[in-house]
């Protein structure tokens, strides 16, 4: 399973760098594919409330012919369905492998997962309902092939593969079941989603709208440019030489109609059994950096910080068992995934997973400045970067002289860190996190800025410089960008230290800014 | 300014290239048939034929069994089973034994049997022969009449409590023997068949033949 990953991971940092190169990390929309799938979602929707109006159950080729032929509205607006429906699977998908690949689906995000699956297989089949709803030759093909799959099972009185023999009409009950589970299907989904993100703190639906709109339009002009193909009408007695095939829905298709049935099956079976399987086969054992986290009750204040930043939902805040007045933080161990985003939270540092407190990160820092207080400001900075950073920036950045020092996310740093690294002579601290939508503790980013220049709670101290702290983004693919902002900013740091060359002029006052690398600039 | 330009030429292109794939994944061409070839479609729905033993109950026997399970004539026995063999030109395309549907296959056959064949024409032979043979004894219809009147005659108060079950059972078992398959049928014909024809062989229960459904 961690070979699995491991290649998981490699193909998804590949594709990362491509769409990073392309679009830049704030812009890649494969950091977005669950909100994508969910934006495809109400496309279709939204395109399916139109259609359904205008389909006929009697006469299902005939009236889907009618549509695709409508030069206004019904032409492209069956094309946008079809593509969003594609957009949907594929965006599902990347999803899903973006997950397994980060080693996300285990633990407290099981329910996630399996909903995630459902949420997949439910798109699936409403996919194939849909195209036997045109009732052309390829949804025909896929009639034939889902009676016959189901004809193995001892379920039915009658094989349902004799309804499209030939030898009597295909009966509209079939046309109208079909059309009942294509529309029951997707409410079901709804549903399903809500199961997908109960778990988690502030889900996040739907992508940017600039990415939301930009795919939009670009399935709206693909839909009136490449209309979606119709293959002829459904016929029992001719066999076409060829037939359009929907190959994201339906590339299974070919190999399935030349196997067994029974074959077929154990292959869906089994990639299914498989997937609902990964959380166990891919968990971990719930000690060091994936302990859960502890809270330290002689020390919280019962703030109620901790439970509003935890990504997760896993903190509540509890009557105390002493006689303080305060309320106490409690850890749901089921549902903590050991983000650390906790740690960052608590001022008094008392909360976090063992090892990741705010007082475990200070004695590390201590450590490495050791008894040589001032080696850090021979450095041109230190950079703080995230476990799950590339590591060849990571060594880019060493290599450019910076001093580094890993976390295990951004989220889990705690001010105090950054302030004591400056104290400690560190001309500047350079944090480098993820991007924000590809942050395995899902909001790392968004409350370290939120930490370090907007005053949230546990808030970078007033008397630390905010300009010699900067916030960077290391993503696949934008190497060359993150090198020139280091130097940059090291170029900054540095002139932060020189004298001051005409004195008497008068001192500018410098607004705290977030400054991040390649083209994804604020 | 440039690299800002190129930047978005590239997102651009990057982005078209994105919707090309989504447009040309959705409709892919695949060859549904090989060549010039036709298909030749099996499919019918029968009964298979009922092979059993019939005897009339005695008066006694009767009167031991609860009112309304009186049958005045018992079977017993079993569904036929059928070998079928289909060939094209000669040519063994098909050979199978087909029995009845449901775990004790006593539920109607349903068959279904898709085979691809070249175009033009075609001689084309279809038998389909019982397996069993059948023992010959007198059939039940033989003793149902006595029997019927039998009870008409001397059991009156059966006959007013179920007046004409022995003629009902008569035409129930004359019904399920119309309805079943024979004991051997066949088709023996040249058949024309065009590039992507399905031509479809189905049994029709009433005439008790099989035959040709094309278009």
């Amino acid at each position: 399973m961690r070979s699995l990953e491991r290649g998981a991971r490699r193909l998804l940092g590949a594709l990362d760098a491509g769409a990073n190169r392309a679009w830049g990390w704030r812009w890649n929309p494969l950091h977005q594919s669950g909100t994508i799938a969910v934006a495809m979602l109400l496309l279709l929707l939204a395109t399916g409330a139109y259609l359904i109006f205008v389909y006929r159950i009697s006469a299902p080729s005939e009236s889907v012919a009618r549509i695709a032929a409508s030069p206004w509205l019904g032409g492209w607006m069956r094309t946008v369905h079809r593509y969003a429906s594609d957009v949907f699977i594929v965006a599902a998908v990347l999803h899903l492998v973006r997950i397994f690949a980060q080693s996300r689906s285990w633990g407290p995000r099981v329910v996630a997962w399996l909903s995630g699956l459902m949420l997949l297989g439910a798109g699936l089949v409403c996919a194939w309902t849909g195209f036997v709803m045109a009732w052309d030759s390829f949804g025909e093909r896929l009639a034939r092939e889902g009676a016959r799959l189901l004809d193995v099972l001892p379920i039915f009185s009658e094989p349902l593969s004799r309804i499209f023999a030939g030898d009597r009409p295909v009966p509209s009950a079939f046309f109208f079941v079909n059309l009942f589970i294509h529309i029951g299907l997707p409410l079901a989904m709804g549903a399903l989603l809500w199961l997908h993100v109960s778990r988690v703190a502030r889900p996040v639906l739907l992508p940017p709208r600039r990415i939301n709109w930009t795919i939009v339009a670009l399935l709206i002009v693909a839909a009136v440019m490449f209309p979606a193909r119709l293959g002829p009408a459904a016929d029992p007695f001719i066999t076409p030489g060829e037939t359009p095939i929907n190959f994201f829905t339906a590339w299974w298709l070919p190999l399935s109609e030349r196997a067994p049935a029974g074959l077929s099956w154990g292959f869906g079976l089994a990639v299914a059994l498989g997937l609902v399987l990964v959380p166990r086969l891919a968990r971990r054992p719930r000690q060091d950096s994936l302990a859960p986290s502890v809270v330290d009750s002689r020390l919280c204040t019962g703030c109620n910080q901790c439970p509003q930043d935890c990504p997760w939902e896993a903190i509540t805040m509890v009557p105390r068992d002493d006689d303080r007045p305060t309320l106490v933080a409690l850890v749901d161990p089921m549902r903590c995934v050991s983000c650390g985003i906790c740690a960052g939270s608590c001022a008094p540092m008392g909360v976090g997973p063992p090892g990741r407190t705010g007082r475990d990160q200070l004695a590390d820092v201590r450590l490495v400045i050791g008894a040589d207080i001032g080696h850090l400001a021979a450095k041109p900075a230190v950079a703080v970067c995230c476990a799950q950073a590339p590591r060849q920036q990571v060594d880019a950045l060493r290599s450019q002289g910076a001093h580094v020092h890993m976390v295990s996310c951004v989220g889990n740093l705690h001010s105090s860190v950054v302030e004591m690294l400056i104290r400690s002579g560190a001309p500047g601290v350079v944090v480098c996190g993820c991007p924000p939508r590809d942050c395995t503790s899902r909001e790392g980013p968004k409350w370290l800025g939120e930490r370090l220049f907007n005053d949230r709670e546990a808030e970078l101290q007033p008397r630390v410089d905010r300009r010699r702290v900067k916030v960077m983004t290391l993503a696949p693919g934008t190497a060359k960008e993150v090198l020139a902002q280091f130097l940059e900013l090291a170029e900054g740091f540095a002139a932060l230290d020189r004298p001051e060359v005409e004195p008497g002029e008068p001192e500018l006052e410098c607004e705290p800014t977030v400054v991040v690398a390649g083209k994804g600039r604020r | 300014m440039s690299a800002r330009l190129g930047r978005v030429a590239i997102g651009v292109l990057a982005g078209a290239f994105a919707a090309a794939l989504i447009v040309a994944g959705s409709a892919v061409s695949l060859p549904l048939r090989s060549g010039d070839s036709g298909r030749i479609r099996l499919s019918w729905s029968a009964r298979p034929e009922r092979i059993e033993t019939c005897r009339t109950l005695s008066d006694e026997e009767v009167a031991a069994l609860s009112e309304h399970m009186r049958r005045q004539v018992e079977c017993e026995g079993r569904f036929a089973t059928y070998a079928l063999e289909v060939t094209v030109d000669g040519q063994l395309v098909e050979q199978s034994v087909i029995t009845g549907g449901g775990l004790r296959a006593d539920r109607p056959i349903h068959y279904l049997r898709d085979f691809e064949v070249a175009d033009g024409k075609r001689e084309f032979r279809l038998s389909l022969v019982r397996r069993e043979t059948v023992p010959e004894t007198p059939g039940a219809d033989d003793a149902g009449p006595d029997r019927e009147r039998d009870d008409d005659d001397h059991d009156d108060d059966a006959a007013r409590r179920e007046p004409g079950r022995s003629e009902r059972e008569r035409s129930e078992r004359r019904r399920r023997e119309q309805t079943a398959l024979p004991p051997l049928l066949e088709l023996d014909t040249t058949i024309v068949i065009q590039p992507g024809q399905v031509v479809i062989v189905t049994f029709d229960p009433v005439r008790q033949e099989f035959g040709f459904v094309t278009r």
